[in-house]
């Protein structure tokens, strides 16, 4: 049999209350955490993946603030609750669909945008049974959970493979468990808070759930803040080659990342790609990163103060766009004195190689 | 919707204790972090953490106290008001004990902080002589209150302005969160909530305790990743830095700091016996090195700093794989903020410079013209 038990009243009132407020606080001050960290870290590759974080803790915490204003603030009104409820849900499912499409930006889970694509259509479902049936949107919004859970878990399947295994990072087994209590924990108090629950076994378990739900949070955190990003890697099979050139159309530096028997003199490269640039700065009047696409393949150029960087690759990534700014700053901090002025010497620029395998690692 | 003040007030109130720990662990964590460079001055940190985190204790019990035991043990509410008022009073003795130092002299008057210190003890009595709702207690309380939390404004005013850049940034941001914080301690504490104006007080908490969250919030955005806290004399200090190259002996880069401080030219000028010739600076260096490792068999240790009259060279060994490297630092005092900025040069030389100097044979001669760049970070590692 079910309690009629909302609005929320009695002994345990406060007690929850206090908690599931506490629970909205944490999440968003996680979401904040993670916003002040990319703030901070504008060139960090880490940066690209944590942005995706801060949309589904900040979701969560406003899906809390609408359960909590239903189920306490709200007197005797079972559709207005319900609405309100719903509302909730479809700002975590519309975080959700902008993590997912953050996260599949870089890495392709059994097809490109699959997740994001499906996840559009449920919103849109979702969106239209809250219009119009209402009764039956808050049944339809597990249907999100279902989905996004086995997007998270091909997403850990990925990091798991493509970190642990590859990169033979230590302490995988302790990361992983750390996860998985997370989110065991955070699932079922998140279940043990649900109004189909509370009805069914009371108050109490309520209350457990959201204290779960806290613990949870403390074991997902620490794992999300120490795993590596998929953006710190994923560039690697991309990349052909960088190449350094003088705003002059001077070759001055490149790195292969594959041999190719068929390759081309660097300085007619270089004088081709300058002559380019230059002509389609006068056209349009400014100077800007430069991609040049043909299909399997892409050019960026990167201007600096004195120099352009040119990376070579499969597909354009923003990891490897902040990489070659990196490098181009580093040379330019470096070599300011001699840029200048430079004449042509390229022995100046041997250990170029070594910061090239520092930032390229 | 149902309106009961106390749903929406108290939840605040629990929310701020966690925040208002979480940012004493803070400051507690940023003065930890650079606690091995001994830099007094990052006691102001500690000294806010001490203040944050029994203040707050102070706070968890009035709230615990005031909400849930006032109706149900009237005994126990006013013993519990009295511990109340004991933390309050402890972290503000603590916060003065711990500006008490001897770096902070150069801003306050470091005696008339431990007379305030001391004067703490009449408040902390008298909570346990008279009753906490008496008009003296409450006499000397607010008294007590007021006049120690205008000086540590004062304090930290006058703090923010001896200091420079990110620092300075900082603190203000850290003075203007802690100002709403008071605020909330005024407006939504025991004595004018629970005593003066008692029906207004569900109001008056509506009001306080945001305010006490974003003054919390904008303290934690100024002490997020905090820079260490140097000396307010360190660049007087500091005169000229040398980094040689142990394999030639030769010196690959020079700083003057008489750059940003013109008004050392003079002294500059006086130790120039020692910069005139570069590479009898540089292999002056290794000569003493050698000398005194002859001398006392200390082959494997190396010489840390070297004094003659009233100036002192503090020297720094380069990292694997630039081992070859030292770095040394021309200085007036031999300060913990000299040493930390010693370090600091060295990190970012070696961060920047590593590749160039194990290929410096294959540059040629232009070694000087790549170096000279490192005066870029020098004058924004100085700011």
């Amino acid at each position: 049999m079910l309690l009629d038990i909302f609005p929320i009243k009695g002994p345990l009132k406060e007690p929850l209350l206090i908690i599931e407020w506490i629970i909205v606080f944490s999440f968003f001050e996680l979401a904040l955490i993670f916003l002040l960290r990319t703030r901070y870290k504008l060139k960090e590759l880490k940066n690209l993946q944590e942005k995706a974080y801060i949309f589904i803790y900040f979701g969560y915490s406003f899906m809390w603030i609408f359960i909590i204003i239903a189920d306490f603030y709200l007197s005797n009104n079972i559709y207005l609750r319900n609405l309100i409820l719903n509302i909730g849900f479809l700002i975590q499912a519309f975080c959700a669909l902008v993590f997912v499409y953050m996260i599949e930006k870089y890495k392709i889970f059994i097809r490109k945008f699959l997740f994001t694509k499906i996840f559009l259509l449920l919103a849109i479902i979702y969106g239209f049974l809250i219009f119009f049936f209402l009764d039956y949107a808050g049944r339809f919004s597990t249907i999100f959970w279902i989905v996004f859970s086995i997007c998270i878990m091909l997403y850990f399947k990925a990091l798991y493979k493509d970190f642990y295994i590859k990169r033979e990072l230590g302490h995988i087994k302790f990361d992983f468990i750390k996860i998985i209590v997370g989110i065991l924990i955070t699932v079922i108090g998140y279940q043990m808070s649900t109004r189909l629950f509370s009805e069914m076994f009371g108050l109490e378990l309520r209350l457990i759930g959201d204290i779960f739900q806290l613990i949870g949070l403390v074991f997902i955190s620490w794992f999300l803040l120490s795993i590596p990003s998929f953006s710190e890697y994923d560039w690697q099979e991309k990349i052909d080659s960088v190449i350094i050139m003088h705003k002059s159309g001077l070759y001055m530096y490149k790195r292969s990342f594959r041999s190719d028997p068929n390759s081309i003199d660097e300085s007619i490269i270089t004088g081709t790609l300058t002559t380019l640039k230059l002509m389609l700065e006068k056209v349009t009047d400014r100077e800007d990163i430069l991609t040049i696409e043909k299909k399997g393949k892409i050019i960026i150029i990167q201007p600096g103060k004195f120099i352009y960087g040119v990376i070579i690759c499969d597909e354009k990534l923003n990891s490897l766009q902040i990489l070659l700014r990196r490098f181009i700053e580093r040379i330019e901090t470096i070599y300011y004195q001699v840029l200048k002025h430079w004449n042509g010497n390229l022995n100046v620029f041997k250990p170029l190689d070594d910061i090239s395998k520092e930032i390229f690692y | 919707m149902i309106i009961n003040l106390r749903d929406f007030y108290l939840p605040l109130l629990f929310i701020s204790v966690l925040l208002g720990y979480q940012v004493s662990f803070y400051f507690l964590y940023q003065f930890n972090k650079v606690k091995k460079e001994k830099l007094e001055l990052n006691k102001n940190l500690l000294a806010y953490g001490a203040i944050f985190g029994l203040g707050l204790t102070g706070y968890l019990i009035r709230i615990i106290n005031l909400y849930f035991i006032r109706d149900i043990n009237l005994e126990l509410f006013k013993f519990l008001v009295r511990i109340t008022f004991l933390f309050l009073f402890l972290s503000l003795m603590c916060y003065l004990l711990l500006t008490s130092f001897k770096s902070f002299k150069r801003i306050i008057n470091i005696r008339l902080n431990k007379i305030l210190a001391c004067y703490l003890i009449i408040p902390i009595i008298s909570n346990f002589i008279f009753e906490t709702n008496s008009i003296i207690f409450m006499l000397i309380s607010l008294f007590t209150l007021v006049t120690i939390f205008l000086y540590i404004l004062i304090l930290q005013f006058k703090l923010i302005r001896s200091s420079t850049g990110d620092v300075k940034r900082r603190l203000h941001k850290i003075l203007f969160g802690f100002f709403l914080c008071v605020i909330q301690l005024f407006i939504g504490g025991y004595m004018v909530s629970y005593i003066l104006l008692e029906e207004y007080s569900p109001y008056l908490q509506l009001i306080a305790t945001p305010l006490f969250i974003l003054g919390l919030m904008i303290i934690v955005l100024g002490l997020y990743k905090f820079p260490a806290f140097l000396e307010l004399d360190w660049k007087d200090n500091i005169l000229q830095l040398f980094i040689i190259d142990e394999r030639d002996y030769q010196l690959i880069y020079k700083y003057d700091f008489s750059k940003i401080q013109p008004d050392k030219r003079d002294l500059v000028n006086e130790e120039s016996k020692i910069e005139k010739t570069k590479t009898l600076f540089s292999r002056g260096i290794f000569g003493i090195d050698e000398i005194i490792s002859t001398i006392t068999k200390t082959d494997k240790q190396t010489i840390e700093k070297i004094q003659q009259g009233k100036f002192l060279i503090l020297l720094e060994y380069g990292n694997v794989p630039i081992k070859f490297v030292i770095f040394c630092l021309l200085t007036k005092k031999d300060t913990n903020s000299s040493r930390y900025i010693l370090k600091l040069i060295k990190n970012k030389f070696h961060f920047l410079y590593k590749s160039i100097l194990l290929n410096i044979e294959a540059i040629g001669g232009i070694q000087q013209e790549l170096f000279i760049s490192f005066d870029k970070i020098m004058k924004e590692l100085i700011k």
